[in-house]
């Protein structure tokens, strides 16, 4: 019975808070309306209705962009595990290949994407190319440096055995050295999951366009703001967020189905 | 149970209060000059040549204002920062302005800045595209929902692959079948400069011709018509003596504030504002500031004509002409 009530409590405190600040948002912008006129309020600080109304009236225009931005997500995100993971593991082979390139990765990773972006644009052209390049660039890292650390911090006592026990080097790597890098690798990946919506986004802020008729989500952003539909941007960042929420979702499902059945981090840990 | 409650809830609701608190009322200076602020699009350079001339020439002070010319850049926002009334002046293209009206927002254009607008296509000769029907297809490079790439779409009938205009050339030179929209005052400069073979398409050419304008928000010229009246006026004289020259001064503060407008390329710009006569127009009915409502009928009209706006606006209540000095009001058709 008590656990019933505390959990009608945890779900009602965030959906009070929430209708709390709903109501402190309507209170500021009826205030500033008051004080400078409705429609300059409107452009300003709108009221959630008029977001809601402006998300459903673009519905068309913000579904297909937002589809665009999800595939760019997708496949800079992918690119950025799996070449991610690839290097990790030419990076873990030997001690001279990662003192050698390790340093070039981090030189990479260092040089702001934004300065990156115009060069990729004029090297890939306007679109997909380059918007997924950025998000590649903004997610890899994280795959990599994650990686790489549980590739070479695998214990000690095992690497002994593995040896004591006259494995090669092959069986070293794919029965010890992969399988406890897993959980490494996984968190690199949900970080770059969180990324890879962000990354899309900025990258389709410097090489979207409107092919097809519409752009992905930056390029609505900068569309919107300039023909100051305000209500219908702050529309499109509330659905940045939901893809933002959706696709970190996946990522996390994928992280506790993989690990779930052997790693403690996702097993479900008895007498809570 | 109570206090735990009621603590943090005061908190918020003080905070918002505060922040709604916030005003933005500007006093009258210690030297009795009112202060002014006119947010520019982009950074200082020829094409602001004229309130520049007025700063430096005291013009502003003469009718007691205290102008600070704020830059722009590819994030200016003057509309907005008009609108909320952050900033008293903005400039801009009256059919951007038009647009902002049909769509319920309180802004009034007080003065014309340039008679034609120096806004075109820059192409390629090697391109192929020699009228803006041999768009159709093409990618052009433009900022994203401006009326003027939708006008041209629905004139023609043609369709343009927008992309964000991002302020630069070398992709332009990168590629002969880029084209990005330009000022005829200033990037043909610097692609002469690069030894590329390139046209421009003049936006004025398309049979549509706004512009270039002043604007405020409609608050505050309601409440202050005097100072509008000044603020045109001096800038007007700003203007008229820019164009005349000598622009010395003027041009020695820009190049202050934005290094890149060495002399050579100031004298470039100023020189195509004088031979494309944009500034003071080429018809007899054109003179420096001036609005004729018939002209911004004419271009309401336009808009509304393709589809680009769907409410009609009232060009008188639009663009005044009570604003303008006497001697360019007396030069309006009724």
């Amino acid at each position: 019975m008590a656990t019933t009530s505390k959990k009608i409590q945890s779900a009602l405190l965030p959906i009070t808070s929430g209708a709390i600040i709903l109501g402190i948002w309507y209170l500021i912008s009826y205030l500033y309306g008051r004080s400078v006129g409705y429609d300059v309020q409107r452009i300003i600080i709108p009221f959630p209705h008029q977001i809601t109304s402006a998300l459903w009236s673009e519905r068309e225009a913000l579904w297909q962009s937002t589809r665009q931005t999800a595939l760019s997500a997708l496949i800079g995100f992918v690119a950025a595990v799996s070449v991610g993971y690839a290097l990790s593991m030419l990076l873990a082979s030997a001690v001279w290949v990662k003192k050698a390139l390790y340093p070039w990765v981090l030189v990479l990773q260092m040089t702001p994407v934004v300065v990156l972006a115009p060069i990729f644009v004029l090297w890939m052209g306007q679109g997909l190319p380059s918007i997924t390049a950025i998000t590649f660039m903004i997610g890899f890292f994280p795959v990599v440096a994650n990686t790489t650390m549980g590739l070479v911090s695998t214990d000690r006592n095992l690497l002994d055995l593995f040896e004591m026990s006259n494995a090669t080097k092959a069986q070293e790597i794919l029965h010890l050295r992969v399988p406890f890098a897993m959980p490494y690798f996984l968190t690199g990946m949900k970080i770059a999951g969180t990324l890879a919506p962000i990354g899309a986004i900025s990258g389709d802020l410097f090489a979207g366009s409107s092919q097809g008729g519409v752009g992905g989500i930056g390029y609505m952003v900068i569309l919107y703001n300039s023909q100051l539909k305000i209500p219908e941007l702050f529309a499109t960042a509330l659905v940045a967020c939901m893809l933002g929420f959706v696709f970190v979702g996946c990522v996390n499902w994928l992280h506790w189905y993989l690990l779930k059945d052997w790693h403690d981090s996702a097993r479900k840990v008895e007498n809570t | 149970m109570k206090n735990k409650l009621l603590y943090p809830l005061a908190t918020l609701l003080s905070a918002s209060l505060l922040f709604t608190g916030c005003g933005t009322e500007k006093e009258t200076a210690e030297n009795g000059l009112i202060p002014i602020t006119l947010q520019t699009d982009w950074y200082a350079q020829a094409e602001h040549g004229g309130f520049y001339q007025a700063v430096v020439e005291g013009y502003y002070e003469e009718v007691g204002l205290d102008v600070t010319i704020q830059q722009g850049g590819p994030n200016a926002m003057g509309t907005q920062k008009v609108v909320s009334q952050s900033v008293e002046f903005g400039i801009g293209r009256a059919d951007d302005i038009i647009v902002h009206a049909s769509n319920q927002l309180p802004l009034v254009i007080v003065s014309a800045l340039m008679q034609h607008d120096p806004q075109a296509l820059l192409v390629h000769e090697e391109s192929g595209i020699n009228s803006f029907k041999d768009l159709d297809g093409r990618t052009v490079m433009a900022t994203p929902g401006a009326a003027m790439i939708r006008f041209l779409e629905k004139r023609f009938d043609i369709s343009i692959n927008l992309v964000p205009l991002d302020f630069g050339m070398s992709r332009f030179l990168a590629d002969v079948n880029f084209v990005q929209q330009c000022f005829i005052t200033n990037e043909p400069y610097y692609i002469k400069k690069e030894g590329a073979n390139a046209k421009t398409l003049l936006i004025a050419d398309s049979g549509y011709d706004p512009y270039r304008v002043i604007f405020t928000s409609r608050g505050y010229a309601a409440k202050n018509p005097d100072i509008v009246k000044a603020f045109v006026a001096a800038s007007n004289k700003g203007w008229k003596s820019y164009m005349a020259g000598p622009r010395e001064k003027a041009n020695a503060l820009i190049t202050q504030l934005h290094p890149k407008m060495t002399e050579e390329f100031l004298n470039y710009s100023v020189n195509a504002m004088l031979e494309n006569h944009l500034v003071e127009g080429n018809e007899p009915e054109d003179q420096t500031g001036l609005i004729q409502p018939k002209r911004v009928q004419g271009l309401i009209d336009n808009l509304l004509e393709v589809g680009v706006i769907e409410t009609a606006v009232d060009a008188h209540e639009l663009a005044p002409t009570q604003y303008l000095p006497a001697d360019v009001q007396a030069m309006v058709i009724e």
